[in-house]
């Protein structure tokens, strides 16, 4: 990746290689960045207060932890009609999840960091639609998270309406072959020990 | 040998016919509800292990702002995103 920015400045527009796995992401150090390692992580473990970065809200970070809202639908889920996802036949739904009924589901392990998580960003019930295959399989997912109602992220000065924050996951190419392997110990960085640096 | 009287032989070859018949044929089928659909894709979507994946996050209204897009692949229980934000 070049850096077209001034020697010893990180290029922060460029992509940037991000690694979920279980409670651990990985992130690339983009160019220029004074990194002593090409990657470092931020881990989830030691949640609770023991690390300032673990008790930053994860949602959003993993595009597959939004499959955990399926599960807590409320009841009056709406048909709206037939779609093509990237040209797959689909059918959408709109429904509201119950943040309760995903706690209630999510593993009891992850239940703590998952609710203080939730609970930053004000959420009680999350709008969601939703489009599905014909076998039944996530095509698109689209959440909307009302960050005015959120006591950490709200900003009064701007109308509620330019706080949501929309965010769309799309599937496609089920079963295509993944080779996914963090990277080792020694090339990785934590977030924390950098920043105290 | 035992004896089996025909009262008794009427209800046992009924409940042989019962176990016997397919569920289907005396169950009518039913049609999942929208509920039941959304909340099973997080199982069946799971179940096929891997996927690409495509994400985007930004503000609806203006200023319309794109925090972060990224594709990648997934296997739903790590994945490999690629993005830019």
């Amino acid at each position: 990746m070049a850096n077209s920015g001034p020697p010893g400045r990180a290029d922060l527009s460029g992509p940037v290689e991000l690694l979920v796995d279980g409670r651990a992401t990985y992130i690339k150090a983009p160019a220029g960045m004074p990194a002593p390692t090409p990657w470092f992580s931020i881990s989830l473990e030691g949640g609770g207060g023991q690390s300032p970065l673990s008790d930053l809200p994860q949602i959003g970070s993993d595009p597959a932890a939004g499959l955990a809202y399926l599960r807590g639908v409320s009841d009056d889920v709406e048909e709206i009609g037939s779609d093509q996802v990237r040209g797959v036949a689909t059918t959408h739904y709109r429904a509201v999840v119950n943040i309760g009924e995903v706690l209630a589901e999510a593993p009891p392990r992850d239940r703590d960091q998952l609710r203080h998580g939730l609970r930053m960003l004000g959420l009680e019930q999350l709008p969601m639609d939703v489009w599905l295959d014909a076998e039944g399989l996530l095509r698109r997912q689209v959440t909307a998270i009302d960050l005015s109602q959120s006591e950490f992220f709200a900003d009064p000065g701007r109308p509620a309406a330019a706080q949501e924050l929309v965010t769309t996951v799309e599937f496609y190419d089920f079963g295509t072959e993944v080779d996914i392997t963090p990277p080792p110990a020694d090339q990785v960085t934590k977030l924390e020990d950098m920043l105290n640096r | 040998m035992r004896h089996v009287g025909a009262g008794r032989l009427g209800l046992l070859l009924f409940l042989l016919a019962g176990c016997s018949t397919p569920a289907t044929q005396e169950t009518p089928a039913t049609q999942e509800t929208p509920a039941e659909a959304v909340a099973a894709a997080a199982s069946k979507t799971a179940e096929a292990k891997t996927a690409r994946v495509f994400f985007s996050t930004g503000q609806r209204e203006a200023p319309k702002t794109k925090l972060a897009t990224g594709r990648g692949v997934v296997d739903f229980s790590r994945q490999r995103v690629p993005g830019h934000g």
